[in-house]
């Protein structure tokens, strides 16, 4: 595949959550609850997702496929809102530097065993020198940018590198 | 010698806290391929990915919700939802091209390099709103180490892109 769609495609996303991370983190602050902003955010999401696909921007859906899908799929959407929610308690104890490098190495380190072994139905892409090495550089690159924020003040706390 | 030692137990007690949080972390983060790869799965079962990210937004919307109703966390003060900026409700459609990308990419380049991207546009978009304090967010100026941190993300980038 072209690099460089998946660098515009894949890092646009990134870079879509940091700005929503700054929109999520001020919700927060309004409704005094980080779940109930986190459920705004899906809503607004699922409901966007939704009016597109009813007005048919996506095309025809085969809705009769649901029937086919392996139970276990369904649970993403779950493992996400319970991420979200693991995460606010964590932040509040162990503060944004801790949570943000603790999230992205143990994403990153899964992401290379999924990926080693082709677990969940994907193609395997095998472990190589040069990735191990761009996660331990992605890695201090965060841990520098962390380590040098000043302290924000609790109401704006929330690990933009972590939202989803 | 009372005091003393039972200074000592808490010292032990808050660090078994701290364990168990970072392990909570750590599990959290863990959440996110595993979460990206459950969606692929949904999108090859259903033929489409705009669907399977819209189902996988909406069963999260559903526990967040159900999250909420149990009344465990703090009540959120729904009157003030009418005070948020109109800007601060675009997190989710934010979220919405997160999750779709995310489902598309991890089932063509795998899990390693969509979630590096991610977390590399993430970081990128991050370092450049704080340097200019957009979102409403506490400014933080572009220093060395954070200009060396940008250095270091490209080259990550640069070796994760690299046909294999």
């Amino acid at each position: 595949m072209d690099m460089l769609i998946a660098l515009l495609g894949a890092g646009s996303g990134g870079g879509f959550l940091s700005v929503g991370a700054a929109a999520n983190a001020r919700l927060r602050q309004t409704l005094h609850s980080p779940i109930a902003a986190a459920a705004i955010n899906f809503m607004v999401g699922s409901s966007t997702l939704t009016l597109l696909l009813v007005l048919g921007v996506f095309g025809p859906q085969q809705l009769d496929r649901l029937g086919q899908v392996p139970w276990w799929a369904f649970s993403g959407g779950g493992l996400g809102a319970i991420y979200v929610t693991v995460n606010t308690l964590v932040v509040s104890q162990l503060g944004l530097t801790t949570t943000t490098l603790a999230v992205v190495c143990s994403q990153m380190v899964l992401s290379l065993v999924i990926d080693q072994w082709g677990w969940f139905g994907l193609a395997s892409h095998p472990i190589s020198a040069a990735r191990v090495v761009a996660i331990g550089l992605l890695l201090g690159a965060i841990a520098l940018t962390q380590l040098d924020r000043n302290r924000p003040a609790p109401d704006a706390r929330s690990c933009s590198l972590c939202d989803r | 010698m009372v005091s003393l030692r039972l200074s000592d137990l808490q010292k032990v007690a808050s660090r078994c806290q701290t364990c168990l949080f970072l392990g909570l972390a750590l599990g959290s983060g863990a959440l996110l391929p595993i979460q990206a790869s459950l969606n692929a799965q949904l999108a090859r079962s259903l033929d489409s990915i705009p669907l399977a990210a819209d189902i996988s937004y909406l069963t999260g919307t559903v526990v967040l919700m159900a999250l909420l109703l149990s009344g465990r966390f703090d009540p959120p003060n729904w009157s003030a939802l009418g005070q948020a900026p109109r800007w601060s409700w675009i997190g989710g459609v934010l979220g919405a091209w997160y999750i779709t990308s995310s489902t598309y990419f991890v089932s063509v380049l795998g899990t390693t390099l969509t979630l590096g991207l991610v977390v590399g546009g993430q970081a990128i978009v991050g370092v450049i709103t704080d340097h200019y304090g957009w979102l409403n967010l506490p400014r933080h100026r572009l220093t060395p180490h954070r200009r060396f941190a940008l250095g270091l993300m490209a080259a990550s980038l640069f070796l994760l892109t690299q046909p294999r």
